[in-house]
């Protein structure tokens, strides 16, 4: 169990990490995004788009790192969740998240499908396990001690 | 359960020190957001200024003869319902209709762009194109369709909203 727990690690951590770089860089568009899942009243969108991705950053460094994993892991099952919901949400009303808009149109490149909503809820649950299932093995501070 | 809080605690912890990290350095930064996103009132495209609307104006302007709705949306969207007497031009395929609708739409004429909603950018990308080509006075309809539909103001189409 505690491999399978460190491949979750290092799986939800890089993947927090890399999702993370691009809207640190680029603040202005994922604050566009978040407008266009019509989830959160717009006037929030910016400070949601300045502070999210640095929670999503830090717990993926930490997640790969072994440091604080729990905690880690509780911010990155929440925020699974949330992304999960939001997905489930907007597959259900068929919203189109290029464009912010409800299209119905075969030719709509954003439109959310069955596979966002398999790997987001795939994610969450791997994220799940590191929470319930991890012991401290392969931690920063075990692996330093043993030098 | 006082284990559980004590990780709920440290996580809390954690994303409180991220999100100091997020805003401190948005106030360092040379292009930084203001906190509250307030949308704009207008936008300059292609050095001409359209003005963004909400649905009631739009619809005063309606009555106006010199009024012409613009759809931007997907093409299925667009013939299932539509605002009243509104050409369709949608940005995929921009450069291949226009010659289509161009008698359609007078230069002199006011034009009222529409796509979904608020955070669609398709009515923007027809009025970036049409300003271009030497259209001056246009406007965005933000509202868009949706709520257009559901203030009940004059629409047309199939009607199939299935």
């Amino acid at each position: 169990m505690k491999y399978l727990v460190l491949a979750a690690r290092l799986l939800i951590g890089g993947l927090f990490i890399y999702a993370s770089i691009y809207k640190i860089l680029d603040p202005a568009s994922f604050a566009s995004s978040i407008r266009n899942y019509m989830i959160l009243p717009e006037a929030w969108s910016n400070v949601a788009a300045m502070t999210l991705p640095w929670i999503e950053f830090v717990a993926g460094v930490f997640l790969v790192l072994g440091v604080q994993t729990r905690p880690s892991a509780f911010l990155t099952t929440g925020m699974l969740a949330v992304f999960f919901s939001a997905v489930l949400y907007a597959f259900s009303i068929g919203l189109d998240i290029d464009c912010g808009c409800f299209s119905s149109a075969a030719s709509s490149r954003g439109r959310v499908g069955p596979f966002d909503i398999v790997r987001d809820g795939a994610l969450f649950l791997v994220s799940l396990l590191i929470l319930a299932r991890d012991t401290g093995d392969f931690n920063l501070a075990k692996l330093v001690g043993r030098q | 359960m006082r284990q559980f809080a004590g990780i709920v605690v440290r996580s809390l912890i954690i994303a409180c020190v991220a999100a100091s990290i997020g805003l401190g350095l948005n106030l360092a930064s040379n292009k930084a957001l203001p906190w509250i996103y307030v949308p704009p009132k207008e936008l300059v495209l292609e050095g001409v200024r359209v003005k963004l609307i909400d649905e009631k104006e739009a619809r005063r302007l309606f009555d106006i003869p010199e009024t012409l709705f613009v759809d931007s949306r997907h093409q299925d969207d667009y013939r299932k319902g539509h605002v009243k007497g509104a050409i369709f031009l949608e940005p995929a395929e921009k450069e291949e209709r226009f010659p289509v609708v161009q008698a359609l739409l007078p230069e002199n004429g006011l034009l009222i762009l529409y796509c979904y909603g608020p955070e669609c950018d398709m009515a923007e990308q027809v009025a970036g194109f049409l300003a271009q080509l030497g259209y001056k006075n246009m406007m965005i309809m933000t509202a868009g369709f949706r709520l257009w539909e559901k203030a009940g103001y004059p629409v047309e189409g199939k009607g199939d909203r299935g």
